[in-house]
């Protein structure tokens, strides 16, 4: 959709005469107060989930207001059909926001389920999800596509080769860090991906970094970014390619779809998983390859 | 147990006479080219009765014998009166002379033509070619389905679009034909300007209500489109260059009075003109250019035989190359249609016309660089035969009847690349197979001298056919079952009986009250992700999940003439109800419509729309024109979206106005203008916002339940005529689009303003205006 969006954008402009912008005023009406939760079960660890509140549309938005919309006060209960596990309330500086609940005692398993229970005042949400078998990548390498790209000699993405399985319904989600650099992962340039096209081929494919938080909220608009979204010489770089279930990739996509309404689609709610809330309970089968460039 | 009632008002009617009878027929045809003249008029006014021509000029009167007054007339044209004493079945072909240019008085020579109050037809509008190309359009362009939006009842997608809506419809729900071939996108440039080439049309005719079983298919409108037959008598070219697009036409007779042709070109230069403001820009390596092809022969055999050859052929083609890679996309869509009809008569009373129909439509986007390539094609085909009679017995009864047959072929999606040196492909299981039918009778007959009723019913039939696949997805959204169709085996048949109604009680000489009620079925959908009508709509047929759309229509008008039908004025209401409407499920993307069937990304659901239209038409004199208010509502109903709740339709327009106004100022210049208000399109606003994985994100409130600001415009052209001899005619038409520039929004987006660390981090709403004002000339010119 994006692609037509960028087309017809083009179209218009080509098309006639340019344009003509203005502000506008809109009126809103006020809105329920909703928990949002930003769940991950990853396997090989302890759950770690974030819940925020929703704020006015319209509201400017500073480090106060996030900071205020982060939800302290929850129970949150992990379970995997016979234990429960409470979790805690961590400060980790590098997340947006910088809080989140812990699991502390049930480490994710691939190909099984777990629950999520949250208490709020006097809200009850719950969700489950399910953690897929994770599939590695059949093998990693850089390589330079640009060449003398600002002040670094070359600039390229990480290429891989993937065969993916037969049967159609493998969705993934991809991270990368550079371990010297991004204190956790962020994602990719087209982190979601199916298997649609490619169920049951070997195929090989270009990977390029996606926006750090710094870059997204601290850079001006229009800024050029120093590596053009790639790897360069000298970088180690770390590359999750894990397996979801088509809920957590049906919640992904539908985070690209959450625009305005234009002329070309209507605006979305995102799709969700959560009971009484809004967001993702997502199980995640990590597979982490670590490329060295030299 | 209709068929009974049917069969038994159609003997009735039959056996109402007993004196000796005759039949007059012929054609009627335009004096200067020879072109047949369709629902032109043919009046006995001493025994009050009259038909009118058909599609190929055809008319059949049965009156009763003796001194005879018989009156030809046609709008546009003056009036023949022809006295004689008919004392056996007489073939009478008269060709009609245009009326000359009025200059300094109103000129109303004899009775104007009264169809309106006349006919039985509710909803109907015939839109004369020579108004429409008065009718200012964006860039000095002349528009059939722009100005078909200016009508009451019919309202326009978007600004710029010509996809349009039919009281509450949706655009996949109006039967457009060209020369009986089904057009399928009808767009050209996102619909700023429709395929239909002007210059090589002859007649426009717009059903909204009460659709005759002749016609089915499609719910809300029939949009019949003639082409013209080309001057029998001589040699013409015709064309114009304007600031989007030129346009030449050649037409001549094959031989003399027996069989012409028309040859028809039109292409935009976009491409080119604009070339030099692109490069360098941000959109460099863009071009666009579309073109159409209009082709028409016809002969006549004999005296009882003639043949139709016609043909449209069309492309719209955006192009994209970026000039620091060898990356590159194409978007190729067009439409091609082909028919071949045959006129033959058997007696003067039972006229059939076959034809054969080729038609053909398609979507493509390409993309390339040295590493891979996608390619993704969707379309459609149809291969359609049918019969159509039309039988006038005696005066009273014109009884029509007929069988239809399609054969369809779609593909929704199909997808295939190359990534390095793997291919990969979703192969050719996307397509979809399909027979439609429809058998149908109608009689439109006189009870009495002020009470006409067209009573009719059709019989459709539609079944999806092998070879096919359905796939079954499990709760984890993975494909668990394929059930496989072999060749033409039956994957669902559905039927449907629409019984067609309208009258018209004629209260007076100068009006007249109608009412109508249709049933109609409609079996291939438009799946579409915008308002706007982009060429990657899809068209899927019904199917084993997808069910035919019903629709059932009630509409009631008054009608009433002022000064002799000088003016036409009206009244109508209609209620509509809308069975087994598709809209895409929430957050569905056309994605996933890859590798698995389309129509397992629907939801289903129902509609009604009601409204009231008024209308006021002056037809002759100096000044013509028409003012058209509509106020409607239209409302969905899905139980999968906005939660369950209903929500008004995305063209749901409470008012919409239109003013046309053409004044002949003498001989040399004419103006015209064009006012248009609409209450402004509806959308859905946003509630709050959250945050995920360190981005902001919306949450939408309920659907369609704001309104942007009303739309309103004002277009003014003049027409000036520089040359005009025997031999060659020119003139130059200045036009200026949205003349007081006033900025509609076209869309309203929220742009991210401020920073975080400032706390300033917020959203404005800003709106885009697509076009201000925009001043054009085209100049026309015709040799003759």
């Amino acid at each position: 959709m994006k692609l037509f969006k960028n087309i017809f954008a083009a179209l218009l402009l080509l098309g006639l005469t340019a344009g003509c912008e203005s502000d506008i005023d809109i009126e809103i009406d006020d809105f329920e107060e909703q928990i949002i939760v930003e769940g991950y079960m990853e396997s090989g660890q302890t759950a770690r989930v974030f819940l925020t509140r929703n704020i006015g549309f319209f509201d400017p938005i500073g480090i106060e207001l996030i900071d205020d919309a982060v939800v302290d006060d929850a129970i949150v209960v992990i379970t995997d059909g016979d234990l429960r596990d409470t979790c805690v309330l961590v400060f980790a500086q590098n997340y947006l926001p910088p809080y989140f609940y812990q699991g502390e005692s049930i480490i994710a398993k691939e190909n099984h389920r777990y629950g999520l229970e949250i208490y709020v005042g006097t809200k009850t949400l719950t969700a489950t999800t399910y953690v897929p078998e994770a599939i590695p990548l059949d093998s990693l390498w850089w390589y330079a596509d640009e060449l003398h790209y600002n002040e670094i000699d070359s600039v390229g993405p990480i290429r891989y080769q993937y065969t993916d399985p037969d049967t159609l319904g493998n969705y993934y989600r991809l991270y990368y860090r550079r371990l010297q650099t991004d204190p956790i992962p962020y994602s990719t340039s087209g982190p979601v991906r199916s298997d649609r096209i490619v169920n049951g081929l070997t195929y090989e494919s270009d990977i390029y970094r996606g926006r750090t938080l710094a870059e997204r909220y601290l850079t001006t608009p229009g800024e050029d970014i120093a590596d053009k979204f790639r790897f360069y010489s000298g970088q180690i770089v770390e590359i999750r390619w894990n397996a979801i279930s088509r809920h957590t990739y049906e919640f992904w996509q539908s985070l690209r779809d959450n625009e305005a309404a234009d002329a070309f689609g209507s605006s979305q709610n995102i799709s969700s998983n959560i009971e009484g809330g809004i967001g993702i309970w997502g199980g995640y089968g990590v597979s982490i390859d670590t490329v060295y460039i030299p | 147990m209709k068929n009974l009632l049917l069969l038994s008002f159609c003997l009735l009617a039959l056996f109402g006479t007993s004196q000796s009878l005759y039949t007059v027929s012929g054609y009627l045809t335009d004096d200067s080219n020879g072109e047949y003249l369709i629902g032109a008029n043919a009046f006995e006014p001493n025994q009050k009765k009259g038909t009118s021509s058909n599609h190929y000029g055809f008319y059949s009167l049965t009156l009763t014998g003796g001194s005879t007054e018989l009156h030809f007339s046609y709008i546009g044209y003056k009036e023949q009166v022809l006295n004689f004493n008919l004392t056996k079945d007489t073939v009478i072909d008269i060709s009609l002379f245009v009326n000359s240019v009025v200059t300094n008085e109103v000129i109303v020579t004899a009775e104007a033509p009264d169809q309106n109050l006349n006919s039985v037809d509710m909803g109907r509008v015939d839109l004369e070619l020579d108004l429409i190309k008065q009718i200012p359009v964006l860039g000095g362009e002349v528009d059939i389905l722009k100005s078909i939006q200016l009508l009451p009842g019919v309202q326009s997608a978007a600004e710029g679009s010509s996809g349009f809506y039919v009281r509450g419809g949706g655009p996949d729900q109006n039967l457009i034909l060209l020369d009986e071939a089904v057009v399928y996108n009808a767009s050209h440039l996102l619909g700023f300007l429709s395929i239909f080439n002007a210059d090589a049309l002859k007649k426009v005719e717009l059903i909204k209500g009460g659709m005759p079983a002749n016609y089915g298919g499609r719910l809300s409108s029939v949009l019949n489109i003639s082409q013209r037959d080309g001057n029998f008598k001589k040699h013409q070219q015709q064309g114009g260059i304007g600031l989007i697009a030129s346009r030449l036409t050649a037409e001549g007779p094959i031989k003399k009075e027996v069989g012409s042709y028309l040859f028809s070109a039109r292409r935009t230069y976009l491409d080119f003109f604009l070339k030099p403001f692109v490069n360098g820009s941000e959109i460099e390596g863009n071009t666009y250019f579309f073109y159409d092809l209009n082709l028409k022969l016809n002969y006549r055999l004999s005296q009882k035989d003639r043949i139709f050859v016609s043909g449209y052929f069309g492309r719209d083609d955006f192009e994209f190359q970026d000039p620091r890679s060898d990356y590159q996309v194409r978007i190729p869509w067009g439409n091609a249609t082909a028919s071949i009809r045959w006129n033959h008569l058997f007696t003067d009373k039972l006229f059939v016309n076959t034809t054969a129909v080729f038609s053909d439509y398609y979507f493509e986007y390409e993309s390339s660089n040295s590493n891979f390539d996608y390619q993704l094609f969707s379309g459609v085909q149809d291969w359609n035969i049918k019969t159509d009679f039309s039988y006038h017995p005696n005066a009273r009864n014109r009884i029509k009847f007929g069988v239809n047959y399609i054969r369809h072929i779609f593909v929704p999606s199909n997808v295939g690349g190359r990534q390095e040196n793997t291919t990969f492909g979703s192969g050719g299981v996307n397509r979809q197979h399909a027979h439609e039918g429809a058998l149908y009778a109608l009689n439109d007959f006189d009870i009495n001298e002020n009470l006409r009723v067209n009573m009719g019913v059709r019989f459709s039939y539609f079944s999806q056919i092998g070879p096919f696949d359905r796939y079954t997805k499990n709760a984890d959204g993975a494909i668990e079952d394929t059930v496989s169709y072999r060749q033409g085996q039956n994957v669902k048949t559905y039927t449907g009986w629409e019984p067609r109604f309208s009258a018209r009680y004629r209260l007076s000489q100068k009006s007249s009250v109608k009412l109508g009620w249709v049933r109609n079925y409609q079996y291939i959908h438009l799946a579409s992700f915008s308002a706007l009508g982009l060429p990657s709509d899809l068209w899927l047929p019904s199917s084993d999940v997808i069910q035919p759309q019903i629709g059932s229509q009630l509409s009631f008008g008054y009608f009433h003439n002022f000064q002799r039908n000088t003016y036409e004025a009206s009244v109508e209401v209609f209620y509509k109800q809308m069975d087994n409407l598709i809209e895409y499920r929430e957050g569905a993307s056309p994605n996933e419509n890859i590798s698995d069937n389309p129509d397992n990304n629907l939801t289903f659901g129902s509609g009604e729309s009601y409204g009231v239209e008024l209308f006021i038409k002056k037809n002759s004199g100096r000044l013509t024109g028409w003012i058209g208010y509509t106020w409607s509502k239209s409302i969905r109903f899905f139980d999968d979206l906005n939660n369950g709740k209903s929500f008004l339709a995305i063209y749901d327009r409470p008012h919409d106005i239109s003013i046309v106004g053409n004044y002949k100022l003498n001989e040399k210049w004419s103006l015209g203008a064009v006012f248009v208000y609409g209450s402004g399109a509806n959308y859905t606003p946003p509630k709050s916002r959250f945050l995920i994985n360190g981005q902001l994100y919306t949450e939408w409130g309920d659907r369609n339940t704001k309104r942007l600001p009303a739309y309103h415009r004002l277009d003014l052209a003049a027409t000036y005529i520089a040359r005009k001899t025997e031999r060659f005619e020119s003139s130059f038409v200045f036009s200026i689009y949205n003349a007081y520039n006033r900025q509609n929004p076209f869309f309203i987006y929220y742009e991210e303003q401020g920073r975080i660390s400032q706390g300033t981090y917020g959203l404005q709403p800003r709106q885009v205006t697509l076009f201000p004002i925009i001043p054009s000339v085209t100049w026309n010119f015709k040799f003759l």
